[in-house]
This record gives C-alpha cells, sequence and structure tokens, in this order.
C-alpha cells in the first residue's frame, strides 16, 4: 500500500506479494514515479519493483561489483529519482555506487590499503548522498576508538574528483543539498561547505548544537536545541533561513588537506623493542592480594536471605566488594550487593539515585527503593559510612529487599580464606616502579577462586601508553583461544598467540593464564607484533 | 538526597511557529530583544516543540528534512526512571508534530509506516509535502 501524504489517500494497493524472504525485506524508498527499492536485511539482495509495471528486479551487490566482499549491505542510498543507489557494506572493502539504468557499479573509496597499511579493520562511516546523487560525503576510519588515521572525503561523481582532508576540525556534518552544499559544525560555530566550489562560508549564527540538517534545495538548515523553563526543559526544532547565503562571510577550511597517495606510500615508525623494556616487580602481589581480601570482612554484609540462592560469588576490587546472589544460573536470576569502600560515597547524596524512594527508616538508616517497569528492583542505603546498592530482578519482592538490606551486619568473615594455589603471578612489569592499583578477586563456589591483575591502565590507551592485563582461572577461561598460533613458553604446557588481541593464552597443567596486551594501534605498530609477543612471553616465563 | 520532582510530563506540545499564539508571542519578544538586523545573527523560527520535566532525559536524532523544508522528520528518545521510550515525529506544514505511527490509516500497520517514513526521509528527497 501507498499512501500520499499530500492527497491524504491510498494511491497504490498490492494486496499480493510473493518473496521468499518478504519477512526480511526493508522499505528502502518509494520514488516519484512509485517504483519501490526494497533491501533483505543481514543480505546484499536488493530489488526494485515497478509498482506501474509490476516489473520487479532483483540484484546481488557482490555479483554487480564483482567483488564475494560485498556481501553484506550495511545502508542503502538512494538518489530522488531512484536511478543511483549507494551501498555502504561495512565490511572493509570500499562504496559501492549503483547506476539502475546502466547497470554499471563503481566502487568508491576503497579501504583495503589503509587496513594493510595500518594492519587493522577500516570502515566508512557517517556516510552522505546528495539528492540527485552527484556528491557523496563518507568519513574513512579504522575501526574504534582512538583512530590511527582518519580521513574525511568528498566525492564529486560526475567528474571522479575525491577531495580528501585530515585533522578535520568540525565535529558535525550535515546531509548534502541538491547544489553540492554540506553544513558542518565546529565549536559553537556553523558552517557552509559548497563540495562542487571547495568553499566554506560561515553561517552568522552560534551555538554548539547536536544536530543538523539541511532542506533538499538548501533554502533551511534545521537545528535542535534545548532550553530550561521553570522547573521542566523545552527541546526544540528550529529552522534557519539561509536565503541569503551569498552573502554570509568566507572562512577558512579548518582541515588539511590530505594526499591519498602518499598517505598510504609514508613509511610507518620502524618497529623498535626500545619501549618494551620490562622492570622488576617490588612488592608482594599475593600479599597485596591478601591484605584487599581479608580487609573486606570489616565491610557489612547480608546475614541472611528471605530465599536462598543456589551460590554466592565474591569478587573484591580495590574499591567495592560485591556479593551476588545467584538463584538460577541460566535464567539470569541474580541480585547483585555492591558494598563501596571508597569514601567518596558515603553520603546519601552520593550514595542513592535520586530517582529511588524512601521506603524506611529503621534505626536511623535510611532505605531507598524503586521497583522498575523492566523488572529491575534497586534499593540503596549508606551503614556506618559505606555505601550499599543491592540491584536485582524480580527475584525478591520489595518486603524482601528490605528484609535482605535489614540483615547486613560487619565483622562477618568471607566464606572462605583466599587461596592462590600454585598460580603464578608476574614478577616483571612493563610500567616502571608498578604498583598495584586495579585488581579483582573473584571467588565463585564452583570454581575456586580467579585473579585479575592490571599493569598500567588497559582502558585508557588513548595516549599511546601500554598496559597489560593478567588473568587466571583454575577452569578453561570461555575465551581461552587454542585456535591462535601456537607458542613455545617454558614452564607450560600449553601456549598461544593471537596477533589480533595480542593474547597470549597459558595452561600450566593446574592453571589457566592470560597476558592481553592493550595499547592503540599506533604504538602496536612503532612497537611490533613480534616485539609485543616476546614482551608477554617474558612476563609469563619469569612468573613464579 | 535530591528530592525527586513530581513525574509527568508537561504540555506534550507547543505547536509549530506560525500557527502558535505564545510561540508568535515568545518569537516577538525574541526579535525585540535581539533582533537580527543589529547583531547580524540569523533569527531561527521555531517549527517544533516539546516541554519535559527535568526528571526526563531527552535525546533526539536523525533529523530529517523535505526537498523544500517545508516539512521534517526527527527521532526522539526519553528516559524517565530507566525506562526508555522512542518516537518518531513528522512535522508538516501547519500540522504540527505528530506520532508517525499515526500516519497509517490501519492500527495494523503504524510500525510499517513510521519505519516508511524513517528510510523515506533519510535516503531520499522524493516527497514534498
Amino acid at each position: 500500500m501507498i499512501y500520499d501524504l499530500e492527497k491524504e489517500e491510498i494511491i497504490h494497493e498490492e494486496p499480493e506479494w510473493s518473496d521468499i524472504s518478504s519477512i526480511v525485506l526493508e522499505l528502502i524508498a518509494i520514488t516519484d514515479d512509485l517504483s519501490v527499492i526494497m533491501l533483505e536485511s543481514f543480505s546484499d539482495r536488493f530489488i526494485i519493483y515497478d509498482t506501474k509495471t509490476k516489473e520487479r528486479n532483483e540484484y546481488y551487490l557482490s555479483k554487480l561489483a564483482d567483488n564475494p566482499d560485498a556481501s553484506f549491505i550495511f545502508r542503502m542510498h538512494t538518489s530522488s529519482d531512484g536511478k543511483k543507489l549507494l551501498f555502504d557494506t561495512r565490511t572493509g572493502t570500499g562504496l559501492f555506487l549503483f547506476n539502475v539504468e546502466t547497470e554499471e557499479t563503481t566502487e568508491l573509496l576503497p579501504v583495503e590499503a589503509f587496513a594493510n597499511k595500518y594492519n587493522t579493520d577500516f570502515a566508512h562511516e557517517e556516510v552522505r548522498f546528495s539528492p540527485d546523487g552527484t556528491f557523496i560525503y563518507a568519513k574513512i576510519t579504522e575501526v574504534g576508538n582512538d583512530p590511527v588515521y582518519e580521513s574525511h572525503n568528498f566525492i564529486n561523481t560526475e567528474t571522479g574528483e575525491v577531495r580528501s582532508f585530515v585533522d578535520f576540525d568540525y565535529y558535525f556534518v550535515s546531509n548534502i543539498d541538491e547544489n553540492g552544499n554540506m553544513a558542518l559544525a565546529s565549536g559553537d560555530e556553523l558552517f557552509l561547505y559548497s563540495i562542487p566550489n571547495d568553499q566554506v562560508i560561515r553561517i552568522p549564527f552560534k551555538k554548539h548544537l547536536n544536530l543538523l540538517a539541511l532542506s533538499g534545495n538548501g533554502q533551511y538548515l534545521f537545528i535542535d536545541d534545548s532550553e530550561p523553563k521553570d522547573e521542566n526543559r523545552v527541546y526544540s526544532m528550529k529552522k534557519l533561513s539561509l536565503e541569503q547565503a551569498e552573502n554570509f562571510e568566507v572562512a577558512e577550511m579548518k582541515a588539511s588537506l590530505a594526499d591519498r597517495e602518499n598517505s598510504l606510500s609514508e613509511e610507518t615508525k620502524a618497529a623498535s623493542s626500545d619501549e618494551l623494556n620490562l622492570h622488576e616487580i617490588n612488592i608482594d602481589i599475593r600479599q597485596k592480594l591478601t591484605d584487599a581480601w581479608n580487609a573486606a570482612e570489616n565491610l557489612y554484609f547480608a546475614t541472611s536471605y528471605p530465599k536462598q540462592p543456589k551460590y554466592i560469588d565474591y569478587t573484591v576490587s580495590e574499591s567495592n566488594v560485591y556479593q551476588t546472589l545467584v538463584f538460577e544460573e541460566f535464567g539470569r536470576e541474580e541480585i547483585e550487593i555492591k558494598v563501596m569502600r571508597d569514601e567518596d560515597f558515603a553520603s546519601e547524596d552520593m550514595c542513592v539515585d535520586d530517582d529511588l524512594d524512601l521506603i524506611e527508616t529503621i534505626d536511623g538508616i535510611n532505605y531507598y527503593f524503586k521497583s522498575f517497569s523492566s523488572s529491575e528492583n534497586e534499593l540503596s542505603f549508606v551503614i556506618d559510612g559505606q555505601c550499599v546498592r543491592i540491584n536485582g530482578e524480580d527475584v525478591y519482592s520489595e518486603d524482601q529487599y528490605l528484609s535482605l538490606a535489614t540483615s547486613f551486619a560487619n565483622g562477618k568473615p568471607l566464606p572462605v580464606a583466599i587461596d592462590f594455589g600454585s598460580i603464578k603471578f608476574p614478577t616483571v612489569s612493563p610500567i616502571g616502579g608498578w604498583d598495584l592499583e586495579t585488581f579483582l578477586i573473584i571467588y565463585e563456589e564452583e570454581f575456586g577462586f580467579r585473579y585479575v591483575v592490571d599493569f598500567g591502565k588497559p582502558y585508557d590507551t588513548a595516549d599511546g601508553q601500554l598496559a597489560v592485563q593478567f588473568f587466571t582461572a583454575n577452569a578453561e577461561p570461555v575465551f581461552y583461544n587454542d585456535t591462535a598460533e601456537q607458542v613455545e613458553v617454558a614452564g607450560y604446557e600449553q601456549a598461544f598467540f593471537n596477533e589480533e588481541t595480542l593474547e597470549l593464552d597459558l595452561f600450566d597443567g593446574n592453571h589457566y593464564y592470560t597476558y592481553a596486551a592493550k595499547m592503540n594501534t599506533e604504538t602496536r605498530n612503532n612497537l611490533g607484533i613480534e616485539n609485543i609477543k616476546n614482551m608477554l612471553i617474558q612476563m609469563a616465563e619469569m612468573a613464579e | 538526597m535530591k528530592k525527586r520532582l513530581l513525574l509527568f510530563l508537561l504540555g506534550i506540545f507547543i505547536l509549530v511557529g506560525c500557527s502558535a499564539k505564545s510561540t508568535d508571542e515568545e518569537n516577538s519578544a525574541t526579535k525585540q530583544e535581539n533582533p537580527e538586523a543589529q547583531t547580524g545573527q540569523l533569527e531561527p523560527e521555531t517549527v517544533f516543540s516539546m516541554e519535559f520535566s527535568e526528571d526526563y532525559t531527552v535525546d533526539i536524532w536523525e533529523i530529517n528534512s523535505s526537498d523544500t523544508g517545508d516539512s521534517l522528520q526527527f527521532e526522539l528518545k526519553t528516559y524517565f526512571e530507566r525506562d526508555e521510550e522512542f518516537f518518531e515525529y513528522v512535522v508538516f506544514n501547519e500540522n504540527g508534530g505528530i506520532d508517525a505511527r499515526e500516519l497509517s490509516p490501519q492500527e495494523k500497520w503504524k510500525k510499517t509506516a513510521a519505519q516508511l517514513f524513517y528510510h523515506l526521509m533519510a535516503n531520499t528527497y522524493s516527497w514534498n509535502v
């Protein structure tokens, strides 16, 4: 059925539609001459159906492009007349432009050369297509955070010109209008960039905005806005007229023109092991972990349970202690109790989320609770300067959650004494002067103790720093990678190195270990994968 | 603990600029205080607005305009008490903003209507209202 919004009536009905995969067909566009363009989800198949002639043409992008990698269409863009289709495959290949009339397919902005140069995955992001299909914008970037390289590319499909920029100081790019203009946002300034004229003009309007959209004819720019009003906030869509754009001031492009050929031929820094010095560890890791486990005994814990869990797991980190009550292992029926040692959370202001309600005050302790419609429950309170947050599903009623909370007492020993068995801990670290700062001690009734120790900051490597995460387990971990490259490591029965994840997985006959190197792509390329592998092997061999 | 405000959604629609008296008045006041001619800055025209209690978190994304700029579509997600709701609005010339699901004349097609509208706006400019 096609409904005409202007006439407010149904202008076409298709009572029957036969397609083997109709349930996964996405309706992409209806052209002015009432052709319907459909895409089969999670595949490369698309259909153009002429509702007037009933002619149906099916296409497979991988065949059109003669490229088996183009077997998944992530997103499809169409020109207004439906004659040009642009495909974003996100498979590390390229963009593909399909001319419906000539049935010619052109690959644009291939990323394979970048992937090969930097030895990492690249993709196209923020793809834009002008209404008549003449102009295209796409960002080429490494997949993930802190990309080693990214460029912003403007394509004129009629002339074949590709203009690429790096150091692009705009945080948002709009769609492209029919004249080849795009709105760009930088700081609190707005600009219009003309792709055919390679010219930037400043829009006389200042505000930091999150969204921009040009009307197809380029006469208007839509922006979103929000402002406080009394105790509320007003969210608005606003329209700026660009009818006087020819009078706007010309501005400089806040980006550098990139030479795609040269940027690909530039040498990366030669691999060096100079920055991979290992330093002797001068602290007793076992003693530090033991102290942390024993210190948890001074915290408050639940002492009785309205409904007895099947088992209780304990996790001790540098700042929190967790009790996880597991009622159904596979049904995810769990309640997590988090006791925070951090004094910053010792007040109700910091400990209790604003959306909880005060339900009870007992012996001077305020208990805050909320049951959310998503079956999530939260109860929080502060006891003796310790913040307690209990999160769980509808395993307990509100009264039972309160009963659990009021059973809290301190000075109760943890159920087991810490045990290291024959686990071998690192004796050297890539971080000089390293001290134990971030760690996890995990005790599971079924599997015993597991340990995680961080060397450096594995979740903050944007500044080029190197980090290593050390894991141990008594049972084979889910991600134990015995299909990776097998390597020889003295003191271990099995050892596998995965050069994509930079992880060394080991088994010494009693325990499983993982040494995971963490760094950004630039640092990895500078250090060299072989050097990183040797560093991890050295750490493992020197562990005791 | 910060006291939670009364939880209700206020004044769902304060509708489209040219037809809504209150918005006209606000625009008029703005013009007097900050006339475009004096500052050289463009003055935006409000085409749609919604007012929410501060207890709501509101995200707006994916604005798409028609060819002429007479109409636009956008997506809006609200978070309230950890529940999220997703809306897709269409603003016509003088129709105000309506939930895209309401475009369908038949109940069973409401979801499809909203999805179709998103695709049409995101991928083409082939419609004019």
